[in-house]
């Protein structure tokens, strides 16, 4: 059983990078658009490694995450509209 | 010629390739060294015979099918098709399965299992994330359509390329005999499938309703015209009796100069391993050939024969297709080659086409043997959906049974064997 484990982990691995490629192409072919971002492992989280590789499939983080993007655009929306109309 | 420590090397081959202890490729170097080197040691072969051995035919159609595959997959036709024709049957579940699964078989028969199966996989997690369906049963029952779609053509998989090529088929003459079982096969296996998972097909389109589908619809018709070239190509040669391998070349370097893409990038996509291990592979075998050491199995077939051409293509489909079960499929193909030249049979096309139902159908009966299921399930898994490996086999062995079963009743009628 842990060999069967071992070997989905192995051959999804070999594939994984051109299957989320294939996942944003999609998901930018049904009108939402990805962007990629790689993010470094913050100085002094060392430590925290595996807890920081397992952040992207963690959906309680992804929901943060996009929680965290829609109030950034937003300001950024409002800082570009404010400027556009001063008055 | 005692055969027995180049039987040894061969296997010692095939348990790192199943082990996948290494990449297939390096699996298939080594031994390809060790039997060349015990053959050039032996003063049966020298060292320019044992490069000889390498199919040049075979590597150049690969890679010219492998170059106008990764330029078509990246013209994104397959991928608007696909989406197109899902948005349409989005709220009809038995539907979808339908055209999952048809769409799934098509796309691999023209681009490669793995480009097929990420494509179909994608659609379905992206909508199955959305809440619009539960993507498990569609997204296995279409990894398993992927295993068949490609049965049917000279270019739909390695192990037909290797096949048809030692037979010289042209591209018409391999779909005239196996087209019309592939076609047969989609309806036998959606009709399990859908008896399998009647109970769980859930498909709402909930909130999902697909937006306008952006993509460059420039993009979409170079991708129509490259793969519509290359089929065009492959059945002139096929009436003009030039190779294959010329008319896939030609339309790469077509679609190469054609599509825009950045070329490096594009060869840095090829699937190398399966080139390399193909090449390091046909030299195992030619040595295998030069010291007959798979003479043993053709004479046990041709001795279970008796005689009979219709028994003799019913143990290559059977013994191959339960060796695929086992072992990667280009192995199976590879191996069965030089046994079914062997075989004293005036007329091969009955057995040719057995090795390749045999060597393309035994794929999905169980997990370790079949990278589309495993790729699938790992998919699956990392977007957050749980599946047991093992309850594939549930479905993926009786479709194998099936499979074979039907291919052997299409072999005898087609073929007029009985």
């Amino acid at each position: 059983m842990a060999r069967m484990e071992e070997l989905v982990e192995k051959r999804f691995k070999s594939v994984e990078g051109k299957y989320q490629l294939e996942r944003e192409l999609v998901s930018e072919a049904l009108g939402k658009p990805c962007i990629i971002l790689h993010v470094q492992l913050p100085e002094g989280c060392e430590e925290y490694r595996e807890l920081f590789e397992e952040l992207p499939h963690d959906e309680e983080f992804m929901a943060e995450l996009q929680e965290f993007i829609r109030e950034v655009l937003r300001r950024r929306a409002g800082k570009l509209e404010r400027r556009e109309n001063p008055s | 010629m005692d055969p027995t420590k180049y039987l040894l090397g061969y296997l010692l081959v095939v348990l790192l390739a199943v082990s996948e202890a290494f990449p297939m490729s390096l699996s298939a170097m080594v031994g390809a060294a060790l039997l060349v080197a015990f053959g050039v040691s032996d003063g049966v072969l020298s060292f320019s015979e044992a490069l000889s051995f390498i199919d040049l035919e075979l590597l150049a159609l690969l890679v010219g099918v492998m170059i106008v595959v990764e330029v078509v997959d990246r013209c994104g036709t397959f991928r608007y098709l696909a989406l197109k024709v899902v948005r349409r049957v989005l709220k009809r579940p038995v539907l979808l399965l339908v055209v999952a699964g048809l769409m799934s078989a098509l796309t691999s028969l023209l681009l490669s299992d793995e480009a097929a199966l990420l494509l179909i996989v994608a659609i379905l997690l992206s909508l199955g994330k959305a809440g619009a369906l539960d993507p498990v049963p569609f997204a296995v029952s279409s990894a398993i359509m992927v295993n068949l779609g490609g049965t049917g053509t000279l270019v739909g998989s390695v192990p037909n390329m290797a096949i048809g090529i030692r037979a010289g088929f042209s591209f018409a003459e391999f779909a005239s005999y196996l087209l019309p079982c592939e076609f047969a096969l989609y309806g036998v296996t959606l009709a399990l499938l859908y008896l399998y998972y009647r109970g769980k097909l859930q498909s709402s389109g909930g909130e999902a309703e697909l937006e306008e589908i952006e993509v460059s619809r420039v993009d979409v018709a170079k991708g129509a015209f490259l793969l519509s070239l290359m089929l065009s190509l492959l059945i002139a040669a096929g009436i003009a009796d030039f190779p294959a391998s010329a008319a896939a070349l030609a339309s790469a370097v077509v679609a190469l100069a054609l599509a825009g893409f950045d070329t490096l990038e594009v060869f840095q996509r090829l699937d190398w391993d399966t080139v390399f291990f193909t090449a390091a592979f046909t030299v195992i075998i030619g040595v295998l050939e030069r010291v007959e050491a798979l003479k043993g199995l053709a004479l046990w077939l041709q001795g279970a024969a008796g005689g009979s051409l219709a028994l003799a293509s019913l143990l290559v489909l059977l013994v191959s297709g339960a060796a695929s079960l086992l072992l990667p499929n280009l192995i199976v193909a590879l191996s069965f080659i030089p046994v079914v030249e062997a075989l004293p049979f005036a007329d091969k096309r009955a057995l040719w086409s057995a090795l390749v139902l045999g060597a393309n159908l035994g794929g999905v009966g169980l997990p370790v043997s079949s990278f589309v299921i495993v790729m699938t399930i790992g998919a699956l898994r990392r977007e957050g959906y749980e599946i047991d490996p093992w309850a594939v086999t549930r479905v993926g062995i009786p479709v194998t049974a099936a499979w074979l079963g039907f291919s052997a009743i299409y072999l005898l009628t087609r073929f007029g064997l009985i």
